[in-house]
């Protein structure tokens, strides 16, 4: 039976600056046009101008990935974009904590406490999904090297400890 | 000593000897067997005690269906109910027989058999009646004598781990029937998944000879895998038992290697093809559970997979020409075989010639009345069906039952499926399924080979087909027709003697049993099956259920088909709780929640409390010598008297916004939210449709629509919830609301000094209460952090609340404890926040809002605006609704004895009557009143000020005052002091 350790390198690494948007379609149209960027109609789909990455995570809702140091700045531009209209843009970066695992046997390490199905044509690299992972809730996002996690800063202690068990150090010690 | 190892045969690995032991003895085996296969090699006869007589029991069958084979696993680890016939053998290996004491051959609970006449199927419910209250003291003396391992006494050292899966298709059994369907999947490009209970694919074609497309079906099944393996889109799971159909086509599965690593399979099939096989029946005669009784399926099993003879000389008994093939394997493999005891009549033509030019007897048309024995059967009387009294006696140590197979409906029942009784068959079978799934092969009542190999293709056609994929041909592989069974369907076996006849072996339950149900009025198999505990094993019934239909059947005078199977449920094979928890064991039993001043917490000493959704919050910060008390009390003096600090950061917070915000709130909260100013905030409340407090917070208007909510913080989640619901399926309004309690972290500064602290902190933030007023919030700079600082509090005291986003946290404390450390800052735990909010009278949800409190029994009529148009409770508030019967009020109580702190929960009785009034819902020790003081709901408490009550202690009771619920700055003034 093939078990833990499995081969994935886990880290914790920086989040970076987060926002949270949601918005309605008219304000979502305003916000493409000022920014000059799409907003990814799909759930799951992630769209890059660069540094900018635009993550869908509902109909009307979107998570914004941009550099720490720009997020106020991004928060201004935005609210200026929606304007009088209905939309909401919320400052997230310290809510989230971000880990990655990566490597070959990530989804080994993955599939132990999380329940998507990560068959590629279902859980394609550049897409993110949210989930739970155990019993905490995080956001999956998926590249050519493994997944980075966005976790609940509150419950990252607690993430962090089932990864490394997930992946094998504790069980090594077990063995 | 009956059992031995033949000389050749099998596909154990000779030249490899496993070293183990078995009730302390050392004994050796091969690789490859089981350890059932290595007791019978090693002639060990009986391997267990049963669960209610302690009758000595022997293997009866070879596979996860046997019911007495179950033991403690000593090493590789401690484990109870370990089923031998399915655990291999590995060096170093070590069990022991349960359900005896203090050997399994000399049993001191047998007793309980010689007393069997007093011990019917429940006689526990008519015995142990009187006297009353003495059912603990019985329930303790049964578990003793009643059987089953010893739970394990340490967490094992093993990998357990579990998985997630999702697949086009799951089948369950990789034999003909498995693989075939396997091969179609696979073949179309279907994700498959292929999981088998055996380390070795093939299922029931290992466990005799069998010859497919003109060569040994080993090979033919060598080919098929080789194919499978070779197709990235199958995973085979060997030596994985799927043991729970559930909902929606969720299955979970245990896959366990030889040393009992475990992994805990957790599948999302979009189909699933059951090939689970069938198990073969034993039959209802005198003494059936003798040592020595078998399966002739095991006795088979064991020959060819594992070169094993069950005994030295055998006697078949069976109802189908089945056990005439597999007489003749067993003297070609060796085994010695006497005589076929055929309850049927006149057996003619090939099959007997077969048995009889190799040796054996055909006794047709008899039964056997009698087995000798008892720790090993010595022979069995065998009489014709007609003339009871003509009896003959046959030696023999083995009997092996053949009794017909009956499918092993298990997942398909506990997937909803209906179940069928096929009458020429005489066994029940798959009807209509109730998920997305099909059945094929033997499970659906076939014996014949070609048939179940066409089975597996159709079903996997037929789900290729409805998943659009590309159908490709499949060749059904060429075999011979097996012979018809021409089974004869027989229930309980003549008796003349009056004999037990075992149904369930592993229960105990006996013919008898079942007609003694049916006579009290048990009629439904439902029924029985719990009154006589038939089927409700560890082994779940799967020799036991069918037979226990028939005798219920013939009892009830009905038909089989109208009694049925009692419903299956998971797990179809037992599971360790281990398992089931997998490293989610230690630090990872709950998901705990930190703090960005966690770390801070645990440094300085503070114990740490579980506080609500799963938050670990500094309870108290003894110092030095201090008892919990003593730390309380100092903590709380310090709020009352200089400056506290309490970490506040696990509270709910939310924002809202949007055109709708003000008008959304002022539905969703009982308070007018509309009616605040831009910096100002509100205490409001939050009620169910019931009008009962949900929750409670504060609201504070950030800009034009954007407001800022706190929620308590067992409720954050719950909050959000409610809300998101309201907006997407009740009130279509333009708001969008964002939680953000992870995103900030917050230090709450109480007491006298709080506005010197600030200062000395240093902050660009007007503190004045004109520039500053309570409750409202201002943006600013503390201690060099960019902070949202808000007046409000929780203690009674001057308070400011200072989030600043989570990552400075921890920034923020520092810079606190350090600008305070002249002004005597004490870090307060939430032990001391209890005392201090219950001297202010403050409410606490889940103490004092106890689901069914409303706002106005709490006496907070000036937070519902009842002049609102409307919001959620309006309607349940109004008098014609709450109706004239008096309401449980909140007040406050000083216990006559200033010393006695009351009990929260305990119960108040009225003064002079002996009438429960309601109840304690908070009591601590005020350090400021210099004396005990409670909170408590009781009904027409209003009223009832000056009046003195009643309250239970543990032991006796004492008397209380009831009083105005505010103990300490009943006017507030202290809040700007």
């Amino acid at each position: 039976m093939r078990s833990a350790p499995y081969q994935a390198d886990i880290a914790a690494g920086s989040s970076g600056g987060l926002l949270d948007l949601r918005a309605a379609p008219a304000a979502a149209s305003s916000i493409e046009q000022a920014m000059g960027v799409r907003l990814p109609a799909t759930v799951g789909r992630i769209e890059r101008s660069g540094s900018l990455a635009i993550l869908a995570l509902g109909p009307d809702h979107w998570l914004l990935r941009v550099s720490r140091y720009s997020e106020q700045e991004q928060y201004v531009r935005l609210e200026h974009a929606i304007g009088s209209g209905h939309g909401m843009v919320t400052v997230v970066s310290h809510a989230y904590v971000s880990y990655s695992v990566v490597g070959g046997g990530a989804v080994d390490v993955l599939a132990q406490g999380c329940p998507l199905d990560f068959d590629a044509t279902i859980f394609p690299v550049g897409t993110c999904a949210a989930s739970v992972l155990a019993r905490g809730d995080v956001l999956l996002i998926r590249d050519s090297a493994g997944f980075e996690l966005l976790v609940d800063r509150t419950h990252a202690s607690y993430i962090w400890k089932w990864l490394l068990a997930a992946g094998g150090s504790e069980a090594l010690q077990n063995v | 000593m009956s059992g031995y190892r033949l000389p050749s045969g099998g596909s154990v690995d000779r030249s490899c000897a496993i070293y183990f032991k078995f009730n302390g003895q050392p004994l050796i085996g091969f690789a490859g067997d089981t350890l059932a296969s290595a007791l019978i090699a090693n002639g060990i006869d009986t391997v267990a005690r049963s669960f209610k007589y302690h009758r000595p029991r022997g293997i009866v069958a070879a596979g996860l269906e046997e019911p007495n084979a179950f033991v403690q696993l000593i090493a590789p680890h401690d484990e109870a109910n370990v089923l031998a016939t399915t655990l291999p053998l590995v060096d170093g290996l070590s069990a022991a027989s349960q359900n005896c004491w203090p050997t399994v051959g000399f049993d001191v609970g047998a007793t309980a058999d010689a007393l069997h006449a007093l011990l019917p199927a429940g006689f526990i419910y008519k015995t142990f009646m009187s006297p009353p209250g003495g059912w603990p003291w019985y329930e303790r003396l049964i578990r003793r004598a009643a059987g089953t391992g010893q739970a394990p006494r340490q967490i094992a050292g093993i990998t357990v781990e579990r998985r997630y899966a999702h697949c086009d298709v799951l089948i369950i059994g990789a034999g003909p029937a498995g693989l075939m369907a396997a091969l179609t999947a696979a073949r179309a490009g279907l994700r498959v998944i292929l999981a088998d209970c055996e380390p070795a694919p093939g299922g029931a074609l290992l466990n005799g000879p069998a010859s497919i497309d003109g060569d040994d079906a080993r090979a033919w099944i060598g080919t098929v895998i080789h194919e499978l393996d070779a197709n990235a889109h199958v995973t085979r799971l060997p030596c994985t038992t799927i043991i729970g159909y559930h909902d929606h086509n969720f299955l979970t599965g245990i896959e366990r290697d030889p040393f009992r690593r475990e992994r805990l399979w957790k599948i999302r099939a979009r189909h699933v093809i059951l090939a689970t096989g069938a198990f073969e029946r034993p039959l209802l005669f005198p003494g059936n559970d003798t040592p020595g009784v078998m399966l002739l399926s095991a006795v088979q099993t064991f020959a060819h997979r594992y070169g094993v003879a069950a005994g030295r000389r055998v006697v078949i008994i069976t109802n189908n020409s089945g056990a005439y093939q597999a007489a003749c394997d067993l003297r070609d493999a060796g085994v010695h075989v006497a005589a076929i005891v055929d309850l049927r009549g006149e057996v003619r033509g090939r099959l007997v010639e077969d048995v009889t030019t190799r040796g054996i007897e055909v006794v047709p048309e008899q039964t056997i009345v009698a087995v000798h024995g008892r720790l090993r059967v010595t022979g069995v009387t065998v009489a014709p069906l007609g003339q009871l009294s003509a009896r003959r006696t046959i030696d023999c140590d083995v009997v092996a039952m053949a009794g017909g197979w009956q499918p092993a409906l298990h997942l398909h029942s506990q997937a909803g499926g209906h179940i069928e009784h096929d009458t020429v068959l005489d066994c029940f079978v798959p009807g209509r399924a109730a998920q997305r799934s099909m059945t094929a092969g033997s499970l659906n009542g076939h014996a014949d080979l070609t048939m179940c190999l066409r089975e597996g293709v159709e079903a996997g056609n037929a789900i290729v087909q409805g998943l659009g994929g590309t159908h490709r041909d499949v060749a059904i592989p060429h075999c011979l027709l097996a012979e018809p069974l021409d089974l004869m369907p027989v229930g309980e076996l003549p008796n003349p003697r009056g004999d037990r006849i075992f149904i369930d072996f592993q229960s105990d339950v006996t013919t008898a049993d079942i007609r003694l149900a049916h006579r009290e009025g048990y009629a439904s198999i439902e029924h029985a099956k719990r009154y006589t505990t038939a089927g409700m094993g560890v082994d779940q019934g799967k020799t036991a259920n069918a037979n226990t239909a028939v005798v219920l059947a013939k009892a009830a005078r009905t038909s089989p088909a109208a009694i049925g199977l009692s419903t299956m449920r998971p797990p179809f094979t037992p599971v360790a709780f281990g398992t089931i928890a997998g490293h989610e064991i230690g630090a990872l039993v709950r998901p705990a929640r930190e703090t960005p001043m966690t770390a801070w917490h645990i440094a300085n000493r503070a114990v740490m409390f579980e506080s609500g959704a799963n938050w670990q919050r500094p309870g108290y910060y003894p110092r030095a010598d201090e008892t919990v008390a003593d730390a309380v009390r100092r903590e709380c003096l310090a709020v009352r008297q200089t400056v506290g600090i309490y970490d506040s950061s696990p509270l709910g917070k939310i924002e809202v916004k949007g055109p709708d915000a003000a008008a959304f709130l002022d539905r969703i909260y009982a308070s007018r939210i509309s009616s605040l100013a831009i910096g100002r905030g509100r205490y409001t409340l939050m009620l169910r449709e019931d009008g009962r407090l949900f929750d409670d917070g504060v609201v504070f208007r950030l800009s034009g629509d954007r407001y800022w909510l706190t929620t308590t913080t067992g409720n954050a989640d719950a909050v959000v919830a409610w809300m998101e619901f309201h907006l997407q399926c009740v009130w279509p309004m333009q708001v969008f609301i964002t939680p953000v309690s992870a995103q900030w972290a917050n230090a709450v500064i109480c007491g006298p000094r709080a506005q010197a602290l600030m200062s000395s902190a240093g902050t660009n933030i007007l503190l004045d209460d004109g520039e500053f007023p309570l409750m409202s919030v201002r943006m600013g700079m503390v201690g060099g952090l960019q902070a949202r600082v808000f007046r409000v509090g929780f203690t009674g005291e001057r308070s400011y609340e200072i989030n600043v986003p989570a990552g400075d946290g921890l920034a923020l404390w520092d810079c606190l404890m350090r600008a305070g450390s002249h002004l005597g800052i004490t870090p307060v735990g939430s032990e001391a926040n209890h005392v201090l909010r219950i001297e202010k009278g403050y409410i606490s949800i889940g103490h004092e809002a106890d689901g069914l409190a409303t706002p106005f029994d709490l006496g907070l009529h000036r937070f519902v605006a009842t002049d609102k148009a409307d919001f959620i409770g309006k309607r349940s508030l109004q008098p014609d609704v709450l109706g004239d019967a008096p309401r449980r009020e909140l007040v406050g109580l000083l216990a006559e004895f200033p010393s006695i702190v009351l009990p929260e929960g305990a119960q108040i009785l009225e003064a002079t009557a002996n009438r429960a009034c309601g109840f304690v819902t908070a009591a601590v020790a005020s350090p400021t009143c210099g004396r005990s003081i409670a909170l408590a709901l009781i009904d027409g408490g209003r009223a009832k000020l000056g009046n003195r009550i009643r309250v239970t202690l543990a032991k006796g009771e004492t008397t209380a005052r009831v009083v105005e619920p505010v103990f300490v700055d009943a006017d507030g003034r202290s809040l700007c002091a």
